[in-house]
């Protein structure tokens, strides 16, 4: 019996230029011959390589032994054909098998190299993904939550829904969504392993138990296809330099007639009064920043193309502006301080910026410090939240 | 390490948690569905672990090729393969029963004892730098040298073997 023909669900790819093959999705073939034009790509690579040929594993999600043993066969053969060519293999540590299958493969060939690398998805993650947000984090969602609770009904949440919270952070708005919604699931994923440890510690310190987190790639997650009805994504769009990418799998994992719920701020709007001018200008140079490390902190009101252009329909749009004004000043003051820490205290410096401009990047968070603790002041910060559903 | 079987397996704590049952034909036609199998067992079982999605991921690939094994094994095709799922704390127990003739029953007892033998990871070496070995010996392996499973047989009757992975995946995955 002939096996049914049926799209395969890998790609493989080579960029002649860089020197880079790869290979993602599924590799689980019946018999070597489905994966033959594939081989012949690599072998063909690997001729018109020179120096090191990588192979990009990192966005492999499975694989089985037939597939296994034919690539590892083929690039074994060819560094034995051409003694100066070295190949890397590089893998996520995201995928479990794909580091122990591969592991050994330096040792029955030295020529291959293999390397884990999965910390260059965006340009800035070193900034966000590291200790120093998390503090940040756990303010802010305070701040934003009194407004998004009620805010998520306008937008299509309920109670016992299938919930992915996509680049979750510390978590803190997983717990939030699981104590008011009483989803049937809810599963929340990250790529910053210290978050990750810090949420599951939140979670276990309030005995809740059901909250799924996972150590993942927004860009590639191991979920399977149309599995949530509700899909969130919050302050998160913003700091890839590629959030189409992001919106594509939101919308992969999102069940068809389910929604994608995204926030993203527009920091030049930040504001403050007294002192406005300073405010401004400080937040204006936020965003210049960002974007010399490839964020768009800008994002917020483009969200909508961005939704319509994922192929989204029945899109909603709203924003709000936390203010000092919202429960405790202190609260608003912790996350501009957090702020000024991380923007003034590490990313201008990465950027070579002067001293002096750096002081005056400061003055204006501490002017807005100032709004915001001001018997008569009023300090904001606008959020632009925005929402689509994936057609039936 | 891989031990061939014993006596009392089945009176492990192990508890059971999904059994299907397979049609080889049906496999065999459409080769994909061991895979969507494979995924979605890993997806049912996988969802009180400690990072759900990875280790359903892990488990898929491992389940797959064991299932893959079992479908591979059978010269015949109107034979079915029983797939069980069992845990107990941080291991799950994969048990497939296959269709394998008494004749042919050495082949699997070589491979899990070569799987599991004292120098199973310089052989395991050996076979992915090009020494002959049958598939399913590949794939034993490394389920033992990857996965540290603990691999035995049993056989149920003349006319199948149960192949018995136990697969401490939890601890991968952290
Ligand atoms: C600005 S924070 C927002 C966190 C959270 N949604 C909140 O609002 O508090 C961005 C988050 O994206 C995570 N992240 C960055 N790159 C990622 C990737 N490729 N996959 C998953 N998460 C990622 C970072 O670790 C960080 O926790």
């Amino acid at each position: 019996m002939s096996p049914r023909l049926s799209p395969p669900r890998f790609r493989t790819e080579y960029n002649e230029n860089d020197q880079v093959f790869s290979i993602s999705g599924t590799l689980r073939p019946q018999g070597v011959q489905e994966l033959a034009s594939s081989l012949a790509q690599l072998q063909d690579a690997a001729r018109r390589s020179h120096g090191v040929l990588y192979i990009d594993m990192r966005r492999l999600v499975l694989m089985n032994n037939t597939a296994f043993h034919a690539l590892t066969g083929v690039m074994v053969e060819a560094c034995r054909a051409r003694p100066e060519l070295r190949l890397v293999v590089v893998i996520s540590t995201i995928v479990g098998w794909a580091a122990r299958r591969f592991r050994h493969l330096s040792q029955i060939e030295p020529a291959i190299a293999v390397e884990t690398y999965d910390s260059d998805f965006y340009p800035g993650q070193a900034f966000l993904e590291e200790g120093g947000f998390i503090p940040i984090l756990r303010t802010q969602t305070k701040m934003t939550w009194r407004h998004e609770r009620e805010i998520l009904p306008r937008h299509g949440m309920r109670p016992g829904l299938a919930v992915a919270d996509i680049c979750c952070g510390i978590g803190d708005f997983a717990v939030l969504v699981h104590k008011e919604f009483q989803p049937s699931r809810i599963v929340a994923l990250d790529h910053s392993r210290s978050s990750l440890a810090y949420a599951r510690k939140v979670a276990d310190d309030f005995g809740i138990q059901g909250i799924e987190y996972t150590y993942g790639d927004a860009a590639q997650m191991l979920v399977s296809d149309n599995q949530f009805d509700f899909v969130t994504c919050r302050h998160s769009l913003q700091i890839f330099n590629r959030p189409e990418l992001i919106l594509k799998e939101l919308h992969r994992i999102c069940r068809p007639g389910g929604r994608i719920y995204v926030t993203n701020e527009k920091n030049s709007h930040c504001l403050g009064e007294p002192r406005a001018e300073s405010i401004q200008w400080t937040y204006n140079e936020v965003a210049k920043l960002f974007a010399h490390f490839e964020m768009d902190v800008e994002l917020g009101p483009k969200s909508r193309r961005y939704l319509i252009e994922a192929g989204l329909e029945d899109i909603r749009i709203e924003s709000f502006m936390v203010t000092n004004l919202d429960g405790d000043p202190q609260d608003f003051v912790n996350v501009v301080s957090a702020w000024e820490g991380v923007y003034a205290g590490d990313m201008a410096v990465r950027r070579g910026d002067s001293p002096e401009f750096i002081e005056r990047f400061r003055q204006g968070f501490q002017d807005h410090i100032y709004a915001a603790l001001h018997p008569k002041g009023y300090a904001g910060w606008p959020i632009w939240v925005a929402s689509g559903r994936k057609p039936a | 390490m891989a031990t061939l079987a014993k006596d009392g397996v089945q009176d492990t704590p192990f508890e059971p948690m999904i059994e299907i049952e397979l049609s080889i034909e049906a496999l065999q036609a459409e080769w994909r569905q061991c895979d969507g199998i494979a995924n979605y067992v890993a997806n049912m079982i996988s969802h009180n672990r400690s990072d759900s999605i990875r280790y359903a991921n892990l488990f898929s690939s491992a389940l797959n090729e064991l299932m893959e094994i079992a479908f591979r094994a059978s010269r015949r095709l109107d034979g079915r393969v029983v797939c069980r799922i069992l845990r107990c704390d941080g291991i799950e127990r994969v048990t497939l029963t296959f269709p394998c003739a008494a004749a042919d029953r050495w082949i699997y007892e070589a491979s899990v004892a070569r799987a599991g033998a004292e120098d199973a990871e310089t052989q395991y070496l050996s076979i992915l730098a090009g020494d002959l070995a049958p598939v399913h010996q590949e794939v034993l392996s490394a389920m033992v040298i990857e996965c540290h499973a603990r691999l035995t047989l049993e056989s149920m009757d003349a006319e199948a073997l149960t192949l018995v992975a136990d697969l401490p995946l939890e601890r991968l995955v952290s």
